[in-house]
């Protein structure tokens, strides 16, 4: 007996299917092809990309795709204007095609105003001169953007302040190369905003009765190496209280900002985080013209880092990679983030333990730390005791990264079990030493630097409040740990079965184990240390065995 | 309190109306009509496949609301049937249909996965014998559209 069933039905049924099997139920019948064919061409993903048949065929399937994420792909310029919902682009072909006035890209922006996520890419100075400013000028109509990538920002004096404040419902926003340019295309959009602005600033400076302002007609945040202001560490700080144009309206919603390759200094920083009270989490990637986080030679990062704190005080996470930055400039910053959830350090020239110390040392983040990831690409001094301490004290880590940290077994292990009481007395001597430590880098610090140390200069009070946190918090060491990406050190050789030390079959380790669990009770007594430590593991953390690097001491 | 519903093929059947409010249709319906004894028309089921609709809500009839859940993958699990659904669901796809007409979320849901899991593995021959389709396409059109999804097959 035939049934047909109707398309909502047909619809239904494909949201079940894998996409070789929606290719082969849309070949089925005319009636099959519109509801497998449109659910197979749905949300196309990066990697789906590479294949040729499926970018000889989108133009015609284009019309059922929804989410388009695409690399940097050098044929873009093929897809059909016809598609109603992109997710990504990464196009350096936004250019003209063939035969016509606009790329394709350009085109299918413009016919998807409600897109929530775009990513883009300018390849040169020449594609960027022609299509930023046209493309920024798409982008701010797009009311539901979320998110933002601009690659290759080659754009004239004021274009990000414009982009920011057309869209105040942005969350996260990516701009990498950030280089100012002059010659830029401009959009007739654009060109009244900023007619309207300069006529806004005149008017302000007028009430200030600032004459000196009046000369500089260019917007507030000027895009690094323009010539700056003279009196730039006069004026530096003055940018908080003046009041952003927009400030009557809610606050823009922007929550996580990343600035890679970029020049700027502090002020410039400051003048573009002062309209997001909301922000978060702030990823910055150094290029060697960026502003340096090194107190001595950076006199106004003290000044900035406080500005920061009080201008988002809702920062928690912070990721640096090539900064110049040594650990009094960190220790600063860090005074920014005061609940500081998640650290991430690239590449940067300071020592590991160092690094943990601070962390240490900070009152209050043994309650909010979740994410320590310390990356190297030269070796630093070991930092095994400041690791171990990070895990006794950070009781919310989920991930913990230190490329040349090392775990001895044996404490690891008391610190599992808490079993440490014999520990306590070791424990307080560190906490002393570390005061001592403190408050000598303390005196340094002083003897160079302003008053403005008073953040810091609580954290030697609060110690002990933090013991008491530690105290009485029900958690436990490794409670929530997912991530452990640190050696395990054991005493000899033989502690640990000889195919945990090869990392290249994380597979034959896991297998084996279990094979030894399950049947074989020899292995209990051959590496006693072992089983106790992933036994601990097990119950006490979330950690995956087989993600875990082992080792021994030669 | 029971309610009488009236198959396309004019036999009555008197239901209880918990049962009955398993398909939205028919909650709507009651709400619109409030307080009412008057007959239930369905005009789009037939008794035989009512019978079934009815037997399913019944078995049911205790199984909390569905809501609808939100999940990251897009693709839907259909290798959760519960065994009862499953030797129940191999009649026919009037069941479907009605299911999808009456507005009874949960057995719309069995019912496509039965299909779903019918057409997995298949080639577009073995489905259209399986559901007994003629293929109304060209051998040219075929091809063409064969070739532009071939991308998904090793996927």
């Amino acid at each position: 007996m035939e049934t047909i069933l109707p398309i909502e039905v047909l619809i239904h049924v494909s949201e079940y299917l894998n996409p070789a099997d929606l290719a082969n139920a849309c070949c089925v019948a005319r009636a099959w092809f519109i509801p497998f064919a449109s659910q197979l061409w749905r949300a196309i993903q990066r990697d789906q990309f590479s294949q040729e048949a499926l970018i000889e065929a989108l133009p015609r399937y284009s019309i059922f795709v929804r989410e388009l994420h695409c690399s940097r792909f050098a044929r873009l310029d093929r897809v059909g204007p016809e598609c109603t919902r992109l997710c990504i682009i990464e196009a350096p072909v936004l250019g003209p095609a063939q035969g016509r006035q606009d790329g394709w890209a350009i085109e299918i922006l413009e016919r998807n105003p409600d897109l929530e996520e775009v990513s883009v890419w300018f390849p040169n100075r020449v594609e960027a001169t022609r299509q930023l400013m046209r493309f920024i000028g798409i982008v701010v109509r797009m009311k539901k953007l979320k998110r933002l990538r601009i690659d290759g920002f080659m754009a004239p004096d004021g274009a990000l302040e414009y982009l920011l404040e057309m869209l105040p419902g942005l969350e996260e926003l990516t701009i990498e190369l950030w280089q100012p340019n002059p010659d830029a295309v401009l959009d007739p959009d654009f060109v009244e905003w900023q007619k309207q602005r300069i006529a806004l600033e005149d008017t302000e400076d007028r009430d200030d009765a600032d004459a000196e302002q009046l000369s500089t007609p260019t917007p507030a945040v000027s895009a690094a190496t323009s010539a700056r202001p003279a009196s730039t560490s006069g004026t530096s700080l003055a940018v908080t209280t003046t009041t952003g144009t927009s400030a009557s309206s809610s606050p823009r919603q922007l929550r996580r900002l990343s600035l890679i390759e970029i020049e700027f200094s502090f002020e410039e920083f400051l003048n573009l985080v002062r309209d997001y009270p909301l922000l978060e989490s702030i990823v910055l990637e150094g290029s060697d013209e960026s502003a340096h986080f090194r107190p001595r030679e950076s006199p106004n990062l003290i000044p900035f880092c406080e500005q920061l704190g009080v201008l988002c005080p809702r920062l928690d996470q912070l990721s640096l990679k090539s900064m110049v930055i040594n650990t009094d400039g960190l220790k600063y910053l860090l005074s920014a983030f005061p609940r500081l959830k998640c650290l991430t350090l690239a590449l940067t020239p300071m020592c590991d333990g160092d690094i943990l110390q601070i962390l240490l040392n900070h009152p209050g983040y043994s309650s909010t730390l979740e994410e320590i990831e310390l990356t190297h690409d030269t070796p630093s001094r070991p930092s095994n005791v400041e690791t171990l301490e990070v895990l006794r004290r950070f009781h919310r880590l989920r991930k913990l990264r230190v490329t040349y940290g090392k775990l001895m077994v044996g404490p690891f292990i008391q610190i599992l079990t808490g079993s440490n009481d014999e520990e306590q007395p070791q424990q307080q001597e560190q906490q002393e030493q570390q005061e001592q430590q403190q408050q000598q880098q303390q005196h340094c610090q002083q003897q160079h630097q302003h008053q403005s140390a008073t953040t810091i200069q609580d954290e030697s009070d609060d110690l002990e409040g933090q013991g008491q946190i530690y105290a009485t918090t029900p958690t436990r060491p490794g409670e929530f740990l997912e991530k452990l990406d640190v050696t395990i050190v054991g005493p000899s050789k033989n502690w640990a079965p000889p195919e945990c030390y090869s990392s290249e079959n994380d597979d034959g380790v896991l297998e084996s184990e279990q094979h030894h669990n399950d049947e074989d009770d020899d292995v209990d007594n051959a590496y006693p240390l072992y089983i106790t430590l992933t036994t601990l593991l097990r119950e006490k953390t979330l950690l995956s065995l087989d993600d875990l690097v082992f080792d021994y001491i030669l | 309190m029971t309610v009488i519903l009236v198959s396309s093929d004019n036999q009555d059947f008197k239901v209880d109306k918990e049962v009955a409010e398993r398909s939205i249709l028919i909650k709507n319906m009651l709400e619109d009509v409030g307080e009412s004894d008057s007959p239930i028309p369905l005009p789009n089921v037939t008794a035989a496949v009512l019978t079934k609709v009815i037997e399913y809500c019944e078995h049911h009839r205790n199984d909390p609301v569905q809501v609808p859940e939100e999940t990251d993958d897009p693709r839907k699990r259909s290798n959760d049937i519960e065994e009862w659904d499953m030797k129940f669901m191999q009649v026919d796809h009037e069941i479907i249909l009605a299911a999808n007409y009456l507005d009874i979320k949960p057995l719309l849901d069995v019912g496509c996965k039965t299909v779903a899991n019918i057409i997995k593995g298949k080639t577009p021959e073995e489905i259209r014998k399986a559901f007994n389709i003629v293929n109304d396409f060209t051998p040219e059109e075929e091809a063409q559209i064969k070739k532009e999804n071939e991308w998904a097959e090793d996927r």
